[in-house]
């Protein structure tokens, strides 16, 4: 029997369209297989988020002796709660965090971490869930100042602390100013207030500190670094990260996380009023 | 003109031309001239001193800066370390390079370089396949291939570094490779050393010890008490196979005046080893304190603030200079990284891995030039 050419042309065509359509298909699966959605089981396969904490930082991680107390450990706690998993935490030295989350003793560590750039080989971060950045600080009839506003006025600041680096590099680029260096970083807040001082330059825990300490002492304060806090997730634990950060979004999202902050600094009160 | 010859013309031309263009468009490179004439260290404090870490610095220029800070803060002397891994990677093939330009800069600036020995190359150590051993492991049948290693650096250098300390906190687990730590064995170590390198250079002052101030008990899998330690290495005769004693001493939260105890980690832990060496009749054998300081980071629970910091070092310099006969130097952990950590170790140092210099280095520079810090640091608490 003979095929004409022209169905021999047909078929292979039509095989060849098959193969594309079957080959896209198979592609296709495989890119679905490798970005959807991880389920929470390859998450927490325990159903247990293990989490690294370093309690010796107030107010985001502090050990009473009894229980663990603090932001973190309030933020780990909405995290399990929305993931449906229970939290379990490890407190240790903030030396030994990393080497423990590497080592697989912990899933997370949630502990007031800097994103470290260093690091990122090891170890995946989430969103910043806070920034510690330093913070011009100014009374507030002065209204917000720049590094402009400097010339001719003082800053109060920690001796020796990563304020005093910034403001002497301020030093060598503007006009003089006058730099009060004082001993802890809670009395560069006092210079202010007690009009020693005509700014101050501070973390923003430190200021946030001595706002819950003095809420009727009214700032203004610009940011001039940003120091984020992020949550550490060992790099092959890709699916514990995706869980973790889209909660944090959502947390973030609907201002639970700037609720948790605000309670531990007890700045509700003047957030209302 | 052969056309397969025309045709090697045009290529070597193209090539050429790709060279113009790569050396006039390419990263150039910092040319780094010495100076001239020499420096010299103008201190009138001779026991300030600097751990540096040169060794992992790629820019030149980078190095020479470095030691020049050094020198202008008054410091006369670094402690550097020179890993036998990155030297001879291949047996009996040394690359002396980034030595060279180490101890070139630094003898530029005027400064004497005590060297620290250690890290063992992969062909010194058990096969990986059979035994996964870190830079620190250093098997026993290795200790003469270690021995000639360090003769042949000290024999190289003779005349320009005279100061050599055989390994690093040997009393940690971590730095004697995740075994047990023996003091034992470590003086076996010592002897098989001292004799190399002494016919190396005669003129070598051989430094033992550099032990890391810690409590752990006999036993421990982490380590063994620097005190306890050091006497174990005089029972095993180790005061035959040194010059010198290195010791580390960190003052974590403690004052530097604060009294020595055999449970506390202190800056004064060091007379306990010095009551150690006075018992076995070692009074007199130099001490040089290799590691020292605080560290000022914010979280570290074993940080104190920077005002502290500053206070607390100066308090030790004057402390030592007037009350330990013996020691010779007193160098402080760390002058600079070459990269941060972005973590605590940081706040060991003296200026930043972009160059920001620390109080710290103000306060030292003034106590190594003899001048009174006038007035105080920082201003006294604003009252209400």
């Amino acid at each position: 029997m003979v095929i004409p050419t022209k169905r021999i042309k047909r078929i292979v065509w039509t095989a060849l369209l098959l193969s594309f359509v079957v080959f896209v298909f198979i592609v296709a699966m495989w890119e679905w297989v490798q970005n959807r959605p991880p389920i929470l089981e390859e998450a927490f396969p325990t159903g247990t988020m293990v989490v690294g904490v370093d309690a010796t930082y107030p107010p985001f991680a502090v050990d009473n002796g009894e229980s663990l107390y603090g932001i973190d450990i309030d933020i780990a706690n909405e995290l399990a709660h929305r993931m449906n998993v229970d939290a379990r935490f490890v407190p240790m030295g903030f030396d030994g965090l990393y080497d423990s989350l590497i080592d697989g003793q912990v899933d997370v560590l949630i502990s007031a971490l800097l994103f470290n750039s260093a690091r990122t080989r090891d170890v995946l971060y989430t969103r910043p869930y806070y920034d510690n950045g330093l913070q011009l600080v100014t009374n507030a009839d002065k209204g917000g100042w720049t590094v402009t506003n400097l010339p001719n006025q003082s800053i109060a600041l920690e001796y020796g602390s990563i304020a005093h680096g910034q403001a002497n590099t301020w030093l060598q680029r503007i006009d003089p100013f006058t730099i009060h260096p004082y001993e802890l970083p809670q009395y560069t807040l006092d210079a202010l207030r007690l009009d020693g001082s005509d700014s101050a330059l501070v973390d923003m825990t430190t200021l946030l500190l001595y706002q819950s300490r003095y809420p009727e002492f009214e700032v203004v304060s610009t940011q001039i670094t940003s120091a984020p806090y992020v949550i550490a997730i060992r790099h092959d634990r890709e699916a514990t990260h995706q869980w973790i950060d889209a909660i944090l979004e959502n947390m973030k999202n609907d201002g639970t996380v700037d609720a948790i902050i605000n309670q531990w600094f007890d700045l509700q009160e003047s957030t209302d009023s | 003109m052969n056309r397969r010859l025309r045709k090697l013309i045009l290529w070597g031309l193209r090539l050429c031309g790709l060279w113009v263009i790569v050396s006039v468009f390419g990263t150039p490179s910092v040319r780094v001239t010495l100076e001239n004439p020499p420096q010299t260290v103008d201190a009138v404090k001779d026991h300030v001193c600097v751990h540096t870490r040169l060794i992992d610095e790629v820019p030149e220029w980078v190095m020479q800066r470095s030691l020049q800070l050094v020198r202008e803060m008054g410091a006369d002397t670094i402690v550097e370390f020179f890993p036998w891994a990155y030297i001879e990677r291949e047996r009996g093939q040394y690359d002396w390079r980034q030595t060279d330009t180490i101890v070139r800069h630094a003898e530029n600036q005027g400064l004497r370089v005590i060297a620290r020995m250690g890290f063992v190359p992969a062909w010194a150590r058990p096969d990986v396949a059979d035994d996964f051993t870190t830079l620190n492991y250093l098997p026993d049948d290795s200790y003469q291939a270690f021995a000639d290693f360090v003769a042949t650096f000290a024999e190289r250098y003779a005349g320009t570094i005279d100061h050599i300390i055989i390994w690093n906190e040997p009393n940690l687990a971590f730095e004697w490779g995740y075994r047990q730590p023996n003091p034992q064995d470590y003086v076996r170590l010592l002897e098989a050393v001292y004799d190399p390198i002494r016919e190396a250079n005669p003129d070598v002052t051989i430094l033992a010890g550099a032990l890391a101030p810690t409590l752990e008990p006999e036993g421990s899998p982490n380590g063994l008490s620097d005190l306890l330690y050091l006497e174990a290495m005089y029972e095993a005769g180790a005061s035959d196979y040194f010059d010198a004693l290195a010791v580390h001493t960190y003052g974590f939260t403690n004052p530097p005046l604060q009294e020595p105890n055999d449970n506390q980690l202190n800056f004064r832990r060091s007379e306990l080893l010095f009551e150690i060496m006075a018992s076995y009749d070692d009074a007199e054998t130099p001490i040089y304190i290799t590691e020292t300081g605080w560290n000022d980071h914010p979280r570290w629970t074993q940080a104190v603030r920077p005002s502290q910091r500053v206070q607390y070092t100066i308090d030790a310099y004057r402390y030592a200079d007037t009350n330990w006969d013996t020691v010779e130097e007193m160098c402080l952990w760390v002058f600079r990284y070459p990269l941060p950590t972005l973590s605590y170790p940081d706040n060991f140092t003296l200026v930043t891995t972009d160059f920001q210099i620390s109080p710290l280095y103000y306060a030292v520079q003034a106590y190594a030039h003899g001048e009174e810090q006038e007035g105080t640091l920082w201003l006294s608490p604003p009252s209400e």
